[in-house]
């Protein structure tokens, strides 16, 4: 396998690097794939069924969306085709679209520290958006 | 289609509530597994207000609710009484009345087995609300017994005063209200009809107002029951009461 491909190797390796930080930076960027990566980190792997529960039930719960049925087929299909790809792109994940199951990667330090930062901060704009 | 058979068909094995959250809840699972619902458990760490559960059936996600709220709507203490179309009402009513209305929202069309009188009332008030904000239209209710209306009748007097509903009432025939002009009192000797508890609107004729509730008793005061918006079912429970002599 061609390691450049593959952050995890890097990452765990040797210093952030900036692509890493970058890849890092945008998975982390969807408050859907952080709730992901919280969820896993307590849970290790989970079904995308499973994963859209989590979604769309911690979503309805902060902004109270109009309808949570129609948003559970578009939060499945957004996580499935989408943000499940995008993690797992970033190395923090192992995702098998045909099984429909999502797994955690071992998070390297700068990983976990910048989901732990990025997640903190959005809860503080949030609670002071209220 | 009696409402019997209505019952039967919305009466969907399967039921599991997932709570999420930091903690896990024991009495709301005690409460509801030891009749035969099914509560799980995963945590994720969101602030405790934020614990939600998400309740599936048979043909997958039902809906989400906040924990919270279907505590509230759980728990035995009767829900706050406030009047009927009230714009005034308290804050805390009000608020209540939010959470009824969330939970009413979540399990709507989801048939549960382990209902008891106060989530009954909340639910009745609620479409009793409904049919006083539309202020016209038919709405038809069977207390089981007349004497259960008793409670009731100085809130459905009210109802009548201030709205043209065409109000019915059905029960068995062991008490004799006092009469009221758009309220016809429907005694009736019927065993099924002694074991349910119906309310349904016809919103007037506007599908979009249409609500109904159907529970039936299951001695020691629970009940198996569902609510609906669904225009085609309320249309069956009205038709299920129409046809009741008495």
């Amino acid at each position: 396998m061609d390691p450049t491909e593959d952050p995890v190797e890097t990452s765990e390796r040797a210093p952030l690097s900036a692509d890493r930080l970058d890849g890092l930076l945008r998975a982390f960027s969807a408050e859907t794939r952080r709730m992901v990566v919280t969820y896993l980190a307590q849970h290790d792997s989970a079904s995308v069924e499973e994963l859209t529960d989590v979604v769309v039930g911690w979503s309805q719960v902060r902004d109270r969306p109009a309808d949570a049925d129609e948003s559970w087929l578009q939060t499945y299909s957004d996580l499935y085709h989408h943000h499940l790809p995008v993690l797992a792109n970033a190395g923090l994940i192992e995702y098998d679209p045909d099984t429909e199951t999502a797994t955690l990667e071992p998070l390297s330090d700068p990983a976990s520290e910048l989901h732990s930062t990025i997640t903190e901060l959005a809860r503080v704009g949030r609670d002071e958006g209220e | 289609m009696t409402v019997r058979e209505l019952l039967d068909r919305f009466e969907r094995a399967g039921l599991q509530l997932t709570v999420y959250g930091p903690e896990p809840d024991a009495a709301l699972a005690e409460r509801l597994s030891s009749e035969g619902v099914d509560v799980g458990w995963q945590v994720l760490p969101t602030a405790p207000s934020e614990s939600f559960v998400v309740i599936r059936d048979r043909s997958g996600f039902a809906g989400v609710v906040l924990l919270d709220d279907l505590r509230a709507f759980l728990s035995e203490t009767p829900t706050v009484e406030r009047e009927l179309g009230s714009e005034s009402s308290e804050a805390a009513a009000a608020r209540a009345d939010e959470r009824v209305q969330r939970v009413l929202g979540t399990f709507t069309n989801v048939p549960i087995s382990t209902l008891r009188r106060p989530q009954l009332l909340a639910t009745a008030h609620e479409f009793e609300d409904r049919a006083y904000r539309v202020g016209r239209g038919t709405l038809r209710v069977s207390f089981q017994s007349l004497s259960r209306f008793r409670a009731q009748f100085e809130r459905y007097q009210h109802l009548a005063d201030d709205t043209a509903l065409d109000i019915h009432v059905y029960g068995r025939g062991n008490w004799e209200p006092p009469s009221i002009p758009g309220v016809s009192v429907h005694a009736v000797s019927d065993d099924e009809i002694e074991r349910l508890w119906l309310l349904a609107f016809d919103g007037a004729g506007d599908d979009d107002q249409k609500c109904a509730l159907v529970a039936e008793d299951r001695g020691d005061d629970r009940f198996r029951g569902f609510w609906t918006y669904d225009a085609a079912v309320v249309d069956e429970v009205m038709d299920e009461l129409a046809a009741v002599d008495g």
